[in-house]
């Protein structure tokens, strides 16, 4: 599905220290209904937008897209990213027509599951501190591993 | 459903102070309890692993030579029925790395 093997996939919810990142969008909206407002053309993530987000951390404020870091990153099974069937199978959608993103060509998500993840990619929030199970279980964050992640 | 209007360059300014506002009012924890993408713990995906028990060494000089890992806790994660331990990773493999500093950024 409009994989090219020229151009490396993208992650759609990246962190700011990976590569070549850019900014995907900002987080509208209140905690019961956060979306993304998606960005219309390329804004390269720099320090200067990402501080921009202070006193938040950037994953609070904006959506990255970078490359994807396939078998560094933890949703990587080898073949594909358990992130992106996990928001499948698990959120609703939250549009009926394909959000305006930039990266839909080379984005992971939209190669692997195709319609069904853009639909449901505005809700997603990178660094969320809501205590929602679901959104727990999307991130891959069962219990244990979200008590190894919480800082002390 | 959300509205599907994208925003140009010249309005993300405006947008990022609007969202940083809105979470100012919901009061920003001092610390994130979780960072709930990728990838929060950098490192090393072992896929065939040998002993066990060396695997703490190896996150801990991980954790110390790295430069990105600035003295981040060694940690690693045990997936799968196999193992018996955490289901904290798919595919029964094994990350052994550093969990990244959630306030890196701040």
């Amino acid at each position: 599905m409009g994989q090219s093997p020229e151009r490396p996939l993208r992650c759609p919810s990246a962190q700011p220290e990976m590569p070549d990142a850019q900014i995907l969008g900002v987080v509208r909206g209140d905690t019961e209904e956060r979306r993304i407002a998606y960005l219309n053309e390329f804004v390269p993530a720099t320090a200067d937008i990402l501080t921009q987000a202070a006193p938040a951390i950037p994953g609070e404020v904006f959506r990255l897209a970078a490359r994807c870091e396939t078998g560094k990153c933890t949703h990587f099974d080898g073949e594909r990213c358990q992130l992106a069937v996990r928001i499948v199978d698990m959120l609703s959608p939250v549009t009926e027509q394909l959000p305006p993103c930039t990266i839909r060509k080379t984005c992971r998500w939209y190669a692997q599951e195709g319609r069904a993840a853009c639909l449901r990619c505005p809700q997603v929030v990178t660094a969320n501190n809501e205590d929602d199970e679901v959104i727990r279980r999307v991130a891959g964050a069962s219990p244990a591993a979200a008590q190894s992640a919480q800082r002390t | 459903m959300a509205d599907n209007k994208s925003i140009s360059a010249t309005e993300l300014g405006a947008e990022v102070r609007a969202a940083v506002a809105k979470l100012a009012i919901k009061g920003i924890p001092p610390e994130p309890t979780i960072i709930v993408h990728p990838p929060w713990i950098w490192g090393f995906i072992l896929r065939d692993f040998g002993n066990p028990a060396e695997l703490p060494a190896l996150a801990s000089r991980v954790a110390a030579e790295l430069p990105s890992a600035k003295g981040g806790t060694p940690v690693t994660l045990i997936a799968g029925p196999a193992t018996g331990t955490a289901a904290a990773l798919p595919g029964g493999h094994i990350i052994c790395g550093y969990i990244r500093d959630p306030n890196i950024f701040r």
